[in-house]
């Protein structure tokens, strides 16, 4: 086992190449098949994210805390 | 096109779960209501950290979790290599100190670098880890965040460790959990005497534990109420700037927390919960409305019993093994799985979080293995891992052709 395990760095390496390699196909196969390889999760955090910068008020189902309910903040 | 799919209709289903108020996890887009949206129910960092996304590429946000799963990796490599290698062995009491060098050191620490890399490895190449990280779920982040968390109680740093169990919590809900070991370790003296019942009490209320937890329990506080407060504050402010409105606040509570108390996946969910919230699942037309349950019956339905056996039994754990920071590890590793095996929903994605600490876990698990005569000496530690992994594949790919979840 000692003189057959290659160094941590190898396995560094191959652990990302293996990652970006999967990265770079799932970007190949969403764009080509109806089954997705992204999870619905990773559009629904990009969704998330864009709503950040581009707040849109008409976008979605959100609950109304008590602050703008009550009081109106807010609004 | 790669693949022909026939489109999936899950019967009646579909139509009665289409609210605004539901959340499915089926990876398949509802075409049932044109306005439908998948609900967004995390912390509002994660949407920050994917920013991004919109500027340098759509693909950023999977790139930051694959590397999630780099750096966790290199921790767990870390903490093999430093500190539970050279702890693993026969338990010798009171042992708090790493065994001085002895004779012949030089081919144990190869040996020791070698056991690392390899328990190292099946994280990196565990087709969990990576498949999930390359698919976009960001449960590598929580992850890094909770190793790194071990990391910093392993070397004592506990104000640090506070703080990110603090994170953690705010990240998602159950990290609080990991802070009950902590606690008990902090204020502790020689694991070798015999405590009474005030001495032990003493232990876990003290100064450095009130403090500890004081800073996990401010960090949680401050995140919230910063997240809450974007609601007031920033929509204020932009109504002046802009005229639009911010969506943080109130919803960031209930999606975020609130939301997980009374959450009920019927499908895709491989928890021990999952038949009962099947039959139990409410309808929304009147007609086959079952007759209102006695009040027993209403606890015992409630989504929010599942918590009782799975906070209990995980604090519970929190409690009891814990003697030294050596066992940590271990507490962290038994909680997680307590918490995994209990919890009402139990997709792929918690699977992860189990590998982490099982690798942790080998030597020592091996060690236990090893003491059984039947099984024989030469029992790899990887082996045990590919049993481990073998269960885990054949359980989901049960699940996933059974005829319940079509």
């Amino acid at each position: 086992m000692t003189a057959t395990t290659p160094p941590f760095k190898t396995f560094l390496v191959a652990a990302a190449l293996l990652r970006v390699g999967l990265i770079v196909y799932s970007e190949w196969h969403d764009a080509r098949s109806v089954v997705k390889y992204t999870d619905i999760d990773y559009r629904v955090f990009s969704d998330a994210a864009r709503f950040v910068l581009n707040p849109n008020p008409s976008a979605g189902n959100v609950a109304r805390g008590p602050l703008a309910e009550y009081f109106g903040l807010g609004e | 096109m790669l693949l022909e799919v026939p489109s999936l209709n899950i019967l009646g289903w579909e139509s009665e779960l289409c609210s605004p108020r539901v959340h499915i996890v089926t990876g398949v887009e509802h075409v049932c209501s044109p306005y439908y949206r998948a609900t967004y129910r995390y912390t509002p960092i994660l949407a920050l950290l994917l920013v991004p996304n919109e500027f340098i590429h759509p693909s950023f946000g999977k790139y930051l979790f694959a590397s999630c799963d780099i750096f966790a990796g290199i921790i767990i490599h870390n903490l093999l290599l430093k500190l539970i290698l050279p702890w693993a062995g026969p338990y010798r009491h009171g042992d708090t100190e790493v065994p001085s060098a002895v004779k012949g050191a030089a081919p144990q620490l190869k040996q020791r670098a070698a056991k690392a890399t390899l328990l190292t490895a099946i994280h990196f190449f565990n087709p969990m880890v990576f498949a999930i990280s390359t698919r976009g779920s960001s449960e590598s982040v929580l992850s890094l965040l909770v190793l790194f968390t071990l990391h910093l109680c392993l070397e004592e740093r506990w104000d640090l460790a506070a703080i990110f169990i603090g994170l953690g919590t705010h990240w998602k809900i159950y990290p609080f959990i990991y802070g009950v070991p902590c606690l008990c370790i902090i204020g502790s003296g020689d694991p070798r005497n015999h405590y009474s019942f005030s001495d032990n009490l003493r232990r876990l209320i003290n100064v450095r534990t009130m403090r500890f937890a004081a800073l996990s329990a401010g960090t949680f506080a401050l995140l919230g109420a910063f997240m809450y407060a974007m609601y007031v504050f920033v929509r204020v402010f932009l109504r002046f700037v802009a005229n639009q409105k911010h969506r943080w606040g109130y919803p960031f509570i209930h999606e975020s927390y609130l939301y997980h108390l009374h959450r009920r996946d019927h499908r895709h969910n491989f928890s021990p919960y999952f038949y009962l919230t099947y039959l139990t699942y409410p309808f929304k037309d009147g007609s086959n409305k079952p007759p209102l349950p006695t009040a027993f019956e209403a606890i015992v339905r409630s989504p929010l019993i599942s918590f009782v056996p799975q906070m209990g039994l995980s604090v519970l754990a929190g409690f009891l093994f814990p003697r030294r920071k050596q066992d940590l590890p271990f507490t962290w590793f038994v909680q997680t799985f307590v918490f995994v095996l209990f919890n009402k929903v139990c997709t792929s994605q918690v699977s992860v979080l189990k590998v982490e600490h099982h690798t942790l876990r080998k030597p020592d698990i091996c060690a236990v293995f090893l003491m059984v005569p039947p099984l024989p000496s030469s029992c790899h530690p990887s082996a045990i891992g590919l049993l481990w992994e073998n269960s885990l594949l054949g359980w989901s790919v049960g699940r996933h052709t059974s005829p319940l979840a079509k």
